[in-house]
């Protein structure tokens, strides 16, 4: 016998798979983002206009190029498996929304100032 | 909705970036000019500009600007806040170099190199000994001449590869240092009242000529330029002022220009251009000739004190104004 679930669970249902549709492509656009930010910065470095205000990048940026890319993408990549993992929490998606318009807004201006030259 | 999230983030850079831009000190005011183009500073001024085939260069307060002759785009591509002053930028048709002192415990001193085509910035020096003169670039290569006493070096360096040369060490060297393809020529003077002597290197053979100016007695010389193998110097004497070139093989010399003459001259091998006082009128006119002789042209009247002239193909340029209202105006010479 099975049972037919009720019309609340299943808006209930639809709207979880709704949020973990969006928080999978935000998670997804917050890499991307990320690999897109660390080869902007690691371009205006070599053009000798600007600094890496982080200073933990900053130091790996002196180590290296693959070094820095290792590290900027190692840990958001396991900051985004995290967030995966908690997504039935609403607080993910709201942290994956975030992040993803403070990195979008970080990659546009780095491509402004570039398109400007 | 996961665009829409990417779309706002991206609106709040370029909105950001746009705030930013529309806020900074360093912009110039860019007019175009029958066959040319008027740069002014406002509230800080032209200061010391360089010419050389597309590009021009100069200093605005804190900043080093250069514009793209060809569009009358510019680009900020030195910002000296944190530093004390600025050593004027030599441009080349390939690069622009300038320097940057910051005074205090660390009394530091950086030379900085700009490429137009990659457009990239190196800083090629970061040292504690003095600048003795300003950098100059011939192609890409820069030259610097650095130290006190008997310490002071002449030391060229290409960007691309940072290789760094030294072409001389000793003392009483300066304050003159120009350079143009191979040659970088440097003044060599025990005392500020001596005469001086010039030090020529060809630095794709390693041949050092050492040469020493005639009729230096009672005169003043400013303002050198070295191109295609010809040095065009200012000489004042008294109350007269010329232009003279000297071949840099024999510094055989002769007049190129005399008379009411104001600010230094321009000369990039083929035409020499200079400014002088208006006959019976207040205002100024920029002159051409060719060094190979012909007739003098009058390329523009300008009103306001000229203090330097410029000049690089078809293009003729000049600084005139004093402080905030100094300007860059540029020009096609005429056929």
């Amino acid at each position: 016998m099975t049972r037919r679930p009720a019309g609340g669970e299943a808006v209930a249902s639809k709207r979880g798979i709704g949020s973990e549709q969006l928080l999978f492509w935000c998670l997804l656009e917050l890499w991307v983002l990320n690999v897109a930010d660390l080869l902007l910065t690691r371009y205006a470095l070599w053009l000798g206009f600007a600094t890496e205000e982080n200073g933990v990048m900053r130091y790996f940026l002196h180590e290296g190029t693959l070094l820095a890319a290792v590290f900027k993408i190692g840990i958001v990549t396991v900051g985004v498996v995290a967030l995966w993992r908690v997504r039935r929490r609403p607080a993910a998606l709201a942290a994956a929304v975030l992040l993803t318009v403070v990195f979008a807004a970080v990659v546009a201006y780095q491509a402004a100032w570039l398109v400007s030259l | 909705m996961a665009a829409l999230i990417v779309v706002v983030g991206a609106v709040v850079g370029v909105a950001g970036f746009a705030w930013e831009q529309a806020h900074a000190g360093w912009r110039p005011h860019v007019v175009a000019m029958q066959g040319g183009w008027r740069v002014s500073q406002p509230s800080l001024g032209v200061e010391a500009p360089s010419l050389a085939g597309d590009h021009a260069a100069w200093s605005a307060g804190p900043y080093t600007v250069v514009m793209d002759l060809r569009s009358g785009k510019t680009r900020l591509i030195g910002d000296a806040r944190d530093a004390q002053s600025l050593a004027p930028p030599d441009v080349s048709e390939r690069a622009a170099t300038w320097a940057e002192y910051a005074s205090g415990p660390d009394d530091t001193n950086l030379v900085y190199a700009y490429d137009f085509s990659s457009g990239r910035r190196q800083r090629l020096l970061e040292t504690h000994a003095p600048l003795i003169a300003a950098p100059v670039v011939a192609g890409d290569t820069v030259t610097w001449l650095s130290g006190t006493g008997s310490a002071a070096t002449v030391v060229s360096c290409d960007p691309a590869t940072g290789r760094r040369r030294v072409l001389a060490r000793g003392s009483h060297l300066g304050p003159f240092l120009f350079a143009d393809g191979p040659f970088v020529a440097w003044s060599r003077q025990a005392r500020p009242e001596a005469p001086f002597a010039l030090v020529v290197v060809d630095t794709s053979t390693n041949e050092v000529s050492d040469l020493t100016l005639p009729d230096q007695s009672g005169a003043s010389f400013d303002a050198p330029i070295l191109a295609d193998d010809t040095l065009v110097w200012q000489r004042s004497a008294g109350q007269s002022s010329t232009v003279n070139a000297y071949d840099l093989g024999t510094l055989v010399g002769h007049v190129v220009a005399s008379g009411p003459l104001v600010g230094a001259p321009g000369f990039d091998g083929v035409t020499v251009a200079w400014a002088q006082r208006e006959a019976g009128g207040a205002g100024f006119e920029i002159m051409s000739r060719r060094l190979s002789g012909g007739a003098v042209v009058r390329v523009a009247r300008v009103a306001q004190n000229v203090q330097s002239v410029m000049v690089s193909g078809a293009t003729v340029a000049w600084w005139a104004g004093s402080g905030q209202r100094s300007y860059l105006q540029t020009a096609r010479l005429p056929l």
